[in-house]
């Protein structure tokens, strides 16, 4: 679908790719998805499939994923869908980072613009 | 879409899947719906179907206990809808719920509520700051998605909780770095006769302490968090003393903590914009979570043909939760016609003892989470409370004094919990703050309830159509019809 909202202005924002040994995923009760990659405001962000956009986001250590109405920097508080706090853009489409999964060449846009 | 049913369960956790089998299986015809893609509830919410369990895994008593609710589920001929936001609830009753851009409509006689819980997260100076986690959705993110909040985090607030997440980060090879409990260890020790009513459940939390006492972590009873630092991103957090009340006490030492998560939560509230939508009677009990809705022994509200099971009914934990859905599938089927009044006593007095007993100990579990009033007392004029419309402390004190009486009167003026979230999150706290002027929570009452109850596309409400459509419409027929004469050009247009 064809977006029709202004251009964001990116956050600036540096992000470091997980290394083995400080990833968050717990390893060993389960068989993740496949891997895939998706971008997050043109930062590629590794995920597997099956984990919530926020999730990957966590792991990849991209904790600030929105800007609130004044322009203050955000991030996921209840990861359950209730807190519309971890909204993100997916196509020009508000959509909630907890409750959509990852998948592979997927295009997420922050929400919200910098004052 | 229109699917006609006898009963419509909303929520797919304890209570909705007993509540949906007990019914189906005395001859109603039923829907369930959720908005989760696997039944289960926050509970028992399940890992996503596209992964698969290790075998070697250790075992885990909530994703069995969710396994067998999920497996009868599958075994009955329940209309299971998943994905599916209610974001409308008409009397009568009329579910409209949205999945992928499409609208789903069902009505039904009888109505079952059991939308579960939400996170009461109390505001303190930096709580906006990204990093800051509720304490459920920790759970969430350790049970569902199988990854750690944090290593190394600052877990703060009250309730069970609290050192549940503390010992699943522990399991999974984390280290809290403190836990900060507003509770004093008093506060559980007279809890305990209570708790025997679950031995189960009480050797399970004994169990958790002893882990967080054994890997050294530092339990600070009666603190709250001062304030978090940092802009874009959790640096540090200061933790502060207080009394009973939840007061700080200034004349004690705060202690500043590094870490760059903060796992946050005080208490659940029920989550209650159906029953208030439907303009049910509620009553406001601080240690059953806050406002309830009326119910009698059957989990009838005051309106006639609608129901509520589980912990929205007032909080009380899983165990609750499912035999309070087995008795409003019951009372359903009764109210329906389908079961004699034998049958239904018949099977009512066993389940009735059973949630009694189960009561006992979720409620005292519930008065631990109860809020305390004097957590607000850290707030400052610059605190964000209302986090969806960036509403401060300050605003709302202002719209206080100037003489707003009651929560809705402080939405109004201000914005304060008109966002997205529809009050969800700050609804909790604008009312505490009014309740401080007004004297009690019955005065401060709460934010009305509003359509849509989560937010959707208005692409999902309005199917795709043509100005033709809308000019052939009725509506659009009686507006020319009575259009005056000298406003004909835009009719001969058209012609």
């Amino acid at each position: 679908m064809q977006s029709h909202l202004p251009q964001l202005a990116p956050l600036r924002r540096e992000c470091k790719l997980p290394e083995t040994k400080t990833d968050l995923r717990i390893r060993g009760k389960f068989q993740r998805g496949k891997p895939v990659e998706f971008t997050f405001d043109g930062i590629t962000v590794n995920a597997f499939e099956g984990e919530s956009i926020a999730t990957a986001l966590l792991a990849a250590d991209i904790v600030s994923t929105k800007l609130s109405v004044d322009g203050y920097p955000r991030g996921p508080v209840c990861h359950m869908g209730s807190c519309q706090e971890c909204a993100v853009r997916i196509g020009g489409r508000k959509t909630l980072a907890c409750k959509t999964k990852v998948s592979q060449g997927l295009q997420v846009e922050i929400d919200g613009l910098k004052k | 879409m229109t699917l006609e049913q006898d009963l419509i369960v909303i929520g797919a956790g304890p209570a909705g899947i007993s509540a949906a089998i007990t019914a189906s299986q005395h001859g109603l015809k039923v829907t369930l719906i959720d908005e989760a893609p696997i039944a289960g509830g926050q509970i028992y919410r399940a890992t996503p179907q596209e992964w698969t369990p290790n075998t070697n895994g250790s075992p885990d008593q909530d994703l069995d206990d969710g396994n067998s609710l999920r497996d009868s589920l599958s075994k009955s001929n329940i209309t299971h809808l998943t994905n599916h936001v209610v974001w409308a609830v008409a009397p009568g009753f009329e579910v409209r719920a949205v999945s992928d851009s499409k609208e789903i409509k069902l009505t039904a006689k009888k109505l079952i509520v059991c939308s579960g819980v939400t996170e009461r997260i109390l505001p303190f100076p930096g709580w906006t700051t990204p990093g800051v986690i509720g304490l459920a959705a920790s759970t969430n993110l350790l049970k569902s998605q199988q990854i750690l909040p944090s290593r190394e985090p600052v877990i703060a607030g009250s309730g069970p909780l609290l050192y549940a997440v503390a010992n699943a980060i522990i399991e999974a090879g984390g280290k809290p770095v403190a836990i900060a409990d507003v509770g004093s260890l008093f506060d559980w020790v007279v809890s305990l006769p209570k708790l025997f009513a679950a031995p189960a459940l009480l050797i399970r939390g004994l169990i958790w302490r002893a882990r967080i006492f054994k890997a050294r972590i530092t339990v600070l009873h009666r603190h709250h968090v001062a304030r978090v630092y940092g802009d874009d991103k959790v640096e540090s957090i200061e933790l502060m003393p207080i009394d009973a009340n939840g007061t700080p006490l200034p004349k004690k030492k705060n202690i500043k903590i590094k870490s760059t998560s903060l796992i946050v939560g005080h208490g659940l509230i029920p989550s209650l914009e159906i029953t208030r939508l439907l303009k049910a009677k509620h009553v406001f009990r601080a240690e059953r979570g806050g406002w309830i809705p009326e119910l009698d022994a059957f989990q009838r509200t005051s309106v006639s043909g609608l129901y509520v099971a589980g912990d929205c009914g007032g909080i009380s934990g899983a165990k609750t939760a499912a035999l309070s859905g087995t008795i409003a599938g019951l009372q359903a089927s009764f109210d329906s016609g389908m079961i004699t009044e034998k049958i239904f006593q018949d099977l009512y007095a066993p389940t009735e003892s059973k949630r009694n007993k189960a009561e006992r100990f979720g409620k005292r579990m519930g008065k631990l989470m109860s809020i305390r009033s004097g957590l607000l007392e850290g707030l400052t004029p610059e605190t964000i409370v209302c986090r969806c419309e960036d509403i401060t402390y300050g605003q709302i004190m202002d719209a206080v004094n100037a003489g707003a009486a009651d929560c809705n009167e402080v939405k109004a003026w201000t914005r304060g919990g008109m966002g997205p979230c529809q009050g969800r999150t700050c609804g909790e706290t604008i009312a505490e703050i009014v309740t401080r002027q007004v004297g009690d929570r019955d005065k401060a009452g709460f934010f009305t309830a509003r359509v849509p109850l989560r937010p959707c596309t208005i692409d999902a409400l309005a199917p795709v159509c043509s100005y033709d459509d809308i000019w052939n419409s009725d509506v659009a027929k009686v507006a020319t019809a009575i259009l005056p004469a000298e406003n004909t050009e835009y009719k001969n247009s058209k012609k």
